[in-house]
C-alpha cells in the first residue's frame, strides 16, 4: 500500500460526510421499498383480516381448551430450538476443532437434511421407526408410537439442525486463534477452553439460531400434518381454517396468536445477544485453530456427531432407496415407476423451480446482507426495527404469508386511486404468478442470512473498517472489499439458506401456485398427502440431487470469496 | 487485488440475475391467455389429473393446465383469486354446490348427460357427476389378527377398546372424506347431528391421527400404521393394486355415504368456449373409459362407459340416503363444532 499523501487525506475529510450518507440512504430507501413489498402490505392485509369479527373469534378460539394448542406449539418450539441448537454446536464444533478423516463427507450429511422437504424426511422417519418401522420394528420387535411430539421434534430437529450449524460455523471461522493459545497457556484443560471460552464466544450466533429454530418449530406445518398424530398445533389449526373452511380470516387471526411468542423470543434474544456479544475479530487472521486432543471433549463430542450422522444418513438411504422399490417395508421388488411418474409429473416444475431459485437466492442474500450492514453499522437504533421486519420473513408461519400474498396481490395494488401494481400472484397475474412465488422466496430466505450477516458483523471490530474509511474507501467500497470477505462464512450462510429455502419451501406457497408456474415441492407433498411415499421418495432425491448441484456450483463460486476459513482440513 | 475483481465479480452476477428475473417475468406474460388453452382446478389424484387433461389436450387440441387442489382448497381459492380456474373437475357436488351458493359456479348442463341417473347430476347444471365411490373400512388383515378384532362392518365396531390409536381418519374441513362419514353419521341417526358428534367424540380416542387427505389412511393403514383406515373404496382398492395386499375392504351394514365426484364449469371462465368443451368431452363415453385404464377405482357415472374389473361395485353398497343440498348446508357449522368439540376434546381418551 502506497502511502496516503497529507493532500489527499484532507480532501477526503472534507467530502467523506455527504457521501456516505447519501449511499447509506439510498440502500436504506431500496431495502424498505422491498421489506414494504414483501413483508408489509401483505401483513397488513392479513391484519386487517385478522383484527375483523371472525379473526378474533378465531384467536379466542386458539385458546380452547386452556390454551392446550397454543402450549403445544411453544413446547414445540422450544423443544426444537434447544435440540437444534445443541446439535448443531456439536457438528460445528467437530467440523472446526477435530482432526479427522472424511470431515468433508461429514458436513455434507449434516448439510443434508436442509435440502430436502421436510415432510419427505418425516415420511422416511415413519417407515424407519414407526408403529411397524423397519428399525423399531423389523430389527427390535418394539411397536413405538412415533406419531406426536417425539416425532415432530425428531424430524423438525433434524430438518433444521443445519441452519445452527451452519451459523455457529461461521463464527468459529471467525474467533482469533489467539483466544485459544492464551486459554492454554493459562493453563486452562481444553474442556475448560470449550466451557469457559468457546461457548461463551459463540453465544450470540447460538442465540440466534435458537431464535430461527424455536420460530420454525411454532411455525411448521406440513409435519404435524404427516406425523403430528394426536399431537394439536397451532400451525396445523390455521392449516385447516384456509384449506378446509377458505376462512382465511380465521387463519389470521390464529396466526396473530402464533406471531406473539415469536416476537417474544425475538427480543428476549435480541437483548441477550447485544449484552454477550464478544468482539473477537481484528483483522486477517493471526495463525491457525490448534486441533482439539483431549479426549474429555472429543470422546462426548464425537458419539454425539456421529449418531446424528447415523440417523440422517438413515432417513436419506431410505429415500433413495425408498424411490427404487415397489414399497419399501412392504413390497421390496425393484421398479421404476417411481422415477417414470415424476418424469412425467414434474417436467414443467423442475425447470420453474431451478429457475425461481436462482433468481430469489442472490436476491434473498443481498436484502439480507443490506439489512445486516444497515443494522449493526450505519442505524443501530432503526435498524432494530429494520431487523425485526425482515425477520418477520420466517416469524409468519408460511401459510398465512403465502394467504397474505394471495390476498394482497392477486388484483392490481392501488395507491390513492392509481394503479402502482399490476396482479401478482395467481393465474392471471404477470408473469404467470411466478413473481409472486419469487417474493415468497426471498422473504423466507432472508431471515437466517441477516442473523448471520449481523452475527458476523458484531464479531468484526469496526475499527478495521473506519481505517478503511478513514482511508478514503466509500462505504460500499468498505463492504464489498472488507466486511464481506471477512464474513465469507456468513455469505455462504445466506446464500445456501436462500438456494435451500426456495427450493425447498412448501407452506408458503401452497396459496399461490398456478398451472403456469408449478413448483416440485408442492408436487412432493401431494405425492405424500396421497400416500404414494414412493414417488414421493423418488421425486425427493431428485430434488435433493438438483439442490446438491447448486449448493456445489454456488459453493465453489464463493470459496473464492473466502479469505478467512481457517478450519482444519 | 483479487478481492477487487471478485468483488466486481458478485456485483455483475447479481446485476445480471436481476436483469435476468425481470426478463424471465415479462417474457412469460400472456402465455395462457389464448382462447385455446383451459385451465383446470383438479380435485383428484395426481394421476388422474395427468391423464385426463392430456387425454383432452389430445383429442381436441386445447392446450390444458391444471393445478391439483383439495377441494376445500379450491373454495379457499376461488374466494381470494376469482378468474384463475375456467374449469372445477373432481371433489364431492356438495362442495360444487356451495361454490354456486356464493355465485362462482355457471350453470350448464354438458352433452352426453341424458342417460346420466338423476343422483348424479344437478337439473341446473350447477355440477355434474362424473364419477362416484363410497366409503368404507380399509383394514389390514394381518393387524386385525394381532388385535384379535375381525374387520369391521358396522360403525359401532371402530369404537371398540382394542383398536385404541389403530382408526385413520381424514379431518373433515380439508378431506370431503371426512366430511362425508359426518353427514353419514347424523343420518343414521336420522339428521341428528349431537348424535353424529357423539360417536366421533367416543371414536376420537381410537383415531391416530386426522389426515389432510382421504388416502393418506389407506397408505397408514397398508403399513401397519393404523389398523383400519376410514376411506373410499376407490383409494382402498387402489392401495391394493399398488401393493398392500394386506388390505381388505368391508362395508359397515347399516349404510354407507357415498360420493358423487363433480364438475362445474366457473363464472367469468377466461376461455368460456374450451371450458365448455372440456364438461362436454368429460361426459362422454369415450373420457369416461379412460378410467378403467388410469386406473381410478371410482366407478365411472356413464352408464355406458366400461368398469375397471378392480372397481367396487357401487350397486351393492348399502348406502344412506344422501342429499347433497342438505349435505352442502350443513358442511360449515358441522365442521366447526368437529374442530371445537371432538379433535381437541380429550374426553374419550
Amino acid at each position: 500500500m502506497t502511502p496516503v499523501s497529507v493532500p489527499a487525506k484532507s480532501r477526503h475529510k472534507r467530502s467523506r460526510r455527504p457521501r456516505e450518507s447519501a449511499s447509506v440512504w439510498v440502500i436504506l430507501a431500496c431495502v424498505l421499498a422491498v421489506l414494504v413489498l414483501i413483508l408489509g402490505i401483505p401483513v397488513i392485509r392479513l391484519l386487517t383480516a385478522a383484527l375483523g369479527a371472525t379473526g378474533r373469534a378465531a384467536m379466542a378460539g386458539a385458546f380452547a381448551n386452556h390454551g392446550e394448542t397454543f402450549v403445544h406449539s411453544i413446547v414445540l418450539g422450544l423443544l426444537v430450538g434447544v435440540c437444534g441448537t445443541i446439535l448443531g454446536f456439536v457438528c460445528a464444533y467437530v467440523q472446526t476443532f477435530v482432526k479427522m478423516p472424511g470431515k468433508k463427507v461429514v458436513h455434507w450429511l449434516t448439510l443434508l437434511p436442509t435440502i430436502s422437504p421436510p415432510f419427505a424426511a418425516a415420511t422416511a422417519i415413519i417407515t424407519l421407526f414407526g408403529k411397524r418401522g423397519m428399525v423399531t420394528n423389523g430389527l427390535f420387535g418394539m411397536e413405538v408410537n412415533i406419531y406426536g411430539l417425539p416425532g415432530l421434534v425428531m424430524v423438525l430437529t433434524m430438518t433444521f439442525t443445519p441452519v445452527a450449524y451452519l451459523n455457529i460455523k461461521g463464527m468459529f471461522e471467525n474467533l482469533d486463534p489467539a483466544t485459544f493459545e492464551a486459554a492454554s497457556s493459562l493453563g486452562a484443560s481444553e474442556f475448560q477452553t470449550l466451557v469457559k471460552v468457546t461457548i461463551p464466544m459463540v453465544l450470540p450466533s447460538m442465540l440466534s439460531s435458537f431464535l430461527v429454530l424455536f420460530v420454525e418449530g411454532i411455525a411448521d406445518l406440513a409435519n404435524p400434518l404427516v406425523i403430528g398424530g394426536d399431537y394439536r398445533v397451532l400451525a396445523s389449526q390455521i392449516y385447516f381454517a384456509v384449506a378446509g373452511s377458505g376462512d382465511v380470516a380465521g387463519a389470521a387471526g390464529v396466526a396473530l396468536v402464533l406471531l406473539v411468542p415469536a416476537l417474544t423470543v425475538f427480543f428476549i434474544q435480541k437483548y441477550w445477544a447485544n449484552k454477550k456479544s464478544v468482539v473477537t475479530v481484528t483483522g486477517k487472521p493471526t495463525g491457525s485453530l490448534k486441533p482439539v486432543g483431549s479426549k474429555a471433549v472429543l470422546i462426548p463430542m464425537l458419539s454425539f456427531n456421529f449418531l446424528w450422522i447415523l440417523l440422517v444418513a438413515m432417513v436419506y438411504l431410505t429415500l433413495l432407496v425408498g424411490g427404487f422399490v415397489k414399497i419399501l417395508g412392504v413390497d421390496n421388488a425393484f421398479t421404476w415407476d417411481h422415477f417414470t411418474f415424476v418424469r412425467s409429473l414434474g417436467a414443467d416444475a423442475i425447470g420453474t423451480t431451478l429457475m425461481l431459485t436462482l433468481i430469489a437466492a442472490p436476491l434473498a442474500a443481498l436484502l439480507a446482507l443490506a439489512i445486516g450492514w444497515l443494522v449493526v453499522r450505519h442505524l443501530p437504533r432503526f435498524g432494530r426495527l429494520l431487523d425485526l421486519w425482515g425477520m418477520l420473513g420466517v416469524a409468519i408461519p408460511g401459510t398465512v404469508l403465502g394467504l397474505g400474498f394471495a390476498l394482497a396481490y392477486s388484483s392490481s395494488t392501488v395507491l390513492f386511486d392509481y394503479e402502482i401494481l399490476p396482479p401478482l400472484a395467481g393465474g392471471l397475474a404477470v408473469g404467470g404468478g411466478a413473481i409472486a412465488i419469487i417474493m415468497v422466496f426471498v422473504a423466507r430466505g432472508d431471515p437466517t442470512g441477516q442473523q448471520a450477516f449481523i452475527s458476523a458483523l458484531q464479531q468484526i471490530n469496526p475499527q478495521v473498517e473506519e481505517a478503511a474509511t478513514s482511508l478514503g474507501a466509500s462505504p460500499l467500497t468498505v463492504v464489498r472489499k472488507v466486511t464481506l470477505p471477512l464474513m465469507s462464512s456468513a455469505l455462504v450462510t445466506a446464500i445456501t439458506y436462500g438456494i435451500t429455502k426456495s427450493m425447498t419451501t412448501i407452506t408458503a406457497i401452497i396459496f399461490i401456485t398456478t398451472p403456469e408456474t408449478k413448483v416440485m415441492t408442492s408436487q412432493i407433498l401431494d405425492e405424500v398427502d396421497a400416500g404414494r411415499f414412493g414417488n414421493a421418495f423418488a421425486y425427493s432425491s431428485l430434488l435433493i440431487v438438483l439442490v446438491l448441484v447448486v449448493l456445489g456450483i454456488a459453493n465453489a463460486l464463493l470459496r473464492q470469496l473466502n479469505h478467512s476459513t481457517r478450519s482444519i482440513s | 487485488m483479487s478481492t477487487k475483481i471478485h468483488g466486481a465479480a458478485v456485483v455483475a452476477a447479481t446485476l445480471s440475475i436481476v436483469t435476468l428475473a425481470a426478463m424471465s417475468a415479462c417474457g412469460k406474460v400472456d402465455s395462457s391467455k389464448k382462447s385455446g388453452s383451459v385451465s383446470i382446478a383438479c380435485s383428484q389424484q395426481e394421476d388422474f389429473c395427468q391423464t385426463i387433461t392430456k387425454a383432452f389436450a389430445k383429442s381436441s387440441g386445447i392446450k390444458t393446465t391444471y393445478v391439483r387442489l383439495g377441494a376445500g382448497e379450491v373454495l379457499a381459492r376461488l374466494a381470494t383469486n376469482p378468474g384463475e380456474f375456467d374449469v372445477w373437475a373432481g371433489g364431492q357436488a356438495e362442495n360444487h354446490l356451495l361454490a354456486d351458493d356464493k355465485d362462482w359456479v355457471e350453470h350448464y348442463v354438458p352433452k352426453n348427460t341424458n342417460s346420466l341417473q338423476q343422483e348424479y347430476k344437478d337439473s341446473k347444471g350447477s355440477w355434474t357427476g362424473f364419477y362416484t365411490d363410497s366409503i368404507a373400512f380399509c383394514s389390514n388383515t394381518s393387524e386385525l389378527k394381532k388385535k384379535n378384532v375381525k374387520a369391521p362392518t358396522s360403525w359401532n365396531e371402530l369404537l371398540t377398546s382394542n383398536l385404541k390409536s389403530s382408526v385413520a381418519m381424514p379431518h373433515p374441513a380439508t378431506a370431503g372424506v371426512g366430511y362425508m362419514a359426518m353427514y353419514t353419521q347424523a343420518l343414521l341417526h336420522g339428521g341428528n347431528q349431537q348424535a353424529a358428534i357423539d360417536y366421533f367424540k367416543q371414536l376420537n380416542g381410537n383415531v391416530m391421527q386426522y389426515s389432510k387427505s382421504a388416502a393418506t389412511g389407506t397408505e397408514q393403514a397398508g403399513r401397519g400404521e393404523v389398523t383400519v383406515a376410514i376411506a373410499l373404496d376407490s383409494d382402498c382398492q387402489k392401495a391394493i393394486k399398488a401393493g398392500y395386499s394386506d388390505l381388505k375392504t368391508t362395508y359397515p351394514a347399516e349404510g354407507t355415504g357415498y360420493e358423487v365426484g363433480a364438475l362445474s364449469v366457473l363464472k367469468n371462465a377466461r376461455n368460456k368456449g374450451s371450458a365448455h368443451a372440456f364438461a362436454d368431452w368429460l361426459m362422454s363415453t369415450d373420457a369416461q373409459n379412460l378410467y378403467a385404464d388410469v386406473p381410478s377405482f371410482a366407478a365411472p357415472t356413464n352408464p355406458k362407459a366400461k368398469v375397471g374389473k378392480d372397481v367396487s361395485r357401487q350397486d351393492k353398497v348399502k348406502k344412506v340416503n344422501w342429499d347433497v343440498r342438505k349435505a352442502a348446508d350443513a358442511r360449515d357449522a358441522f365442521i366447526k363444532s368437529f374442530e371445537n368439540d371432538v379433535a381437541s376434546s380429550k374426553d374419550a381418551k
